[in-house]
């Protein structure tokens, strides 16, 4: 028994410092836990402001150039065009943004053949409605340009319609008639969408809805493609398309700051 | 974000597919034709119906003409009209055309039909429609009307013929007047 008696008392030893424990430890737990969290409290805005380095928005110039008009000229013959793009970034959202170009295009018709050669202009801005995570910068666009043209136009080829070919279907006329000092201006609204595919190299792909507000026609003719805002149809309404591959030039940045300074003024 | 892309894509490609979409309006002023209209030769004012005319251009086949009832189902009926308004194309590759008016054409009869030779020159000028038409022509006639075929003047059935409207713009006049 005495020799087992040691033994129970080291084990009810045991269960005494477990008991003692339990109660000790939970009490001054309670103690220590308040403060530790209000500590908590102040070491997480420490952290905020010291640890993660202040997210910053870079301002600068993207130019870039539509691959889509520059690279038809190799399998489309009957066209030569380029466009430069270029945004500038004013506000957190807004950019104003314009795009040049020239363009050669052959319209080949069921009845008509028109060449249309010109340069044009459009400028306006873009607003980014797309809410970045961290520090990406992508940006999908919605925006209003104003387009102006200059262009000439020349009738190629032009088929007679008659209605009555009695005395014969009539060949395709040759023409050559040229058609100079022409101009056309237009709105249109863009969509566009640019993702950062490398370091400040963006590619991106715009759709644009127009309306020609002016279009000066030839007299005996009609502008059947203007340059910059595409093929006419019977009302004022166009379309168009780009594919762009552009390049971010940073200029400046600029701390997008905190909430806590937006609690400040509240004072 | 690739969903836009492809959404973009097939709106972009989805307009460009759609380019030619025209097509000439059946009701859009073309080419006119001539206009002849036909009154009384006593009663300049009046209106006079023609008998079985048919009109045929001259190098054209005989046999056939220009068509007055696309629907009938004799060559007869086809190539004849009872109108007082006929309505003939002119050439516009040519500056002139001549066409045989028979009146009273009938095969079964040829002896009543008197056959009018008429040559009408004009200057052609080609003025611009519509990208889906293209092109029209319009005329400006000649104001003498030339006769052909060195009939005696007594056995012409037509017994005058007036060009009231040279300008040959558009359907909806009466560009010769026919007095019989």
């Amino acid at each position: 028994m005495s020799k087992y008696f040691s033994s129970i008392c080291l084990l009810f030893s045991m269960f005494l410092t477990q008991a003692q424990e339990t109660p000790t430890t939970t009490s001054p737990k309670e103690v220590v836990k308040e403060k530790p969290k209000a500590e908590a409290k102040k070491t997480a805005e420490v952290a905020k402001k010291d640890s993660i380095p202040a997210k910053t928005d870079r301002y600068g110039l993207r130019v870039g150039v539509d691959l889509y008009k520059l690279t038809r000229g190799f399998y489309d013959s009957d066209y030569k065009g380029v466009e430069f793009t270029g945004d500038f970034r004013l506000t957190k959202n807004y950019y104003l943004a314009a795009e040049l170009g020239f363009e050669d295009k052959t319209t080949d018709d069921a009845r008509l053949n028109s060449t249309a050669t010109g340069t044009y202009i459009k400028a306006g801005f873009d607003y980014n409605m797309y809410e970045n995570w961290l520090d990406m910068e992508n940006i999908l666009s919605v925006g209003l340009r104003g387009g102006f043209s200059t262009f000439s136009q020349q009738l190629n080829t032009y088929k007679i319609y008659n209605p009555d070919p009695y005395w014969g279907e009539i060949p395709p006329l040759t023409s050559g008639q040229k058609y100079s000092g022409l101009s056309a201006t237009w709105i249109e609204v863009a969509l566009g969408l640019k993702a950062e595919v490398f370091n400040n190299l963006f590619v991106g792909f715009g759709v644009q809805l127009k309306t020609l507000v002016t279009n000066k026609k030839p007299s005996g003719f009609d502008n059947l493609y203007i340059p910059g805002f595409n093929r006419t149809y019977n009302g004022n309404f166009g379309v168009g398309f780009n594919y762009t591959v552009s390049y971010f030039i940073p200029i400046y940045k600029k701390k997008v700051l905190p909430e806590i300074v937006k609690k400040a003024p509240k004072k | 974000m690739k969903k836009i892309i492809s959404l973009f894509l097939l709106l972009a490609f989805g307009f460009s597919g759609c380019e030619k979409d025209d097509i000439c309006d059946a009701n859009t002023p073309t080419t006119p034709r001539l206009v002849l209209t036909f009154y009384f030769a006593d009663q300049p004012t009046v209106l006079k119906p023609v008998t079985s005319l048919k009109v045929y251009g001259e190098g054209q086949d005989a046999t056939k003409g220009i068509i007055f009832n696309e629907t009938a189902i004799t060559d007869e009926l086809k190539y004849t009209t009872n109108a007082s308004k006929i309505l003939i194309p002119l050439d516009p590759s040519k500056d002139s055309v001549t066409y045989h008016f028979i009146s009273n054409f009938s095969t079964t009869n040829p002896a009543l039909q008197n056959d009018d030779i008429l040559k009408f020159t004009y200057t052609r000028e080609n003025v611009y429609v519509s990208r889906a038409c293209g092109f029209k022509t319009i005329y400006k006639l000649n104001t003498s009307v030339e006769r052909l075929g060195g009939e005696n003047i007594n056995t012409y059935w037509m017994k005058n013929i007036n060009v009231i409207t040279p300008n040959i713009e558009s359907e909806n006049e009466t560009h010769v007047e026919v007095f019989f």
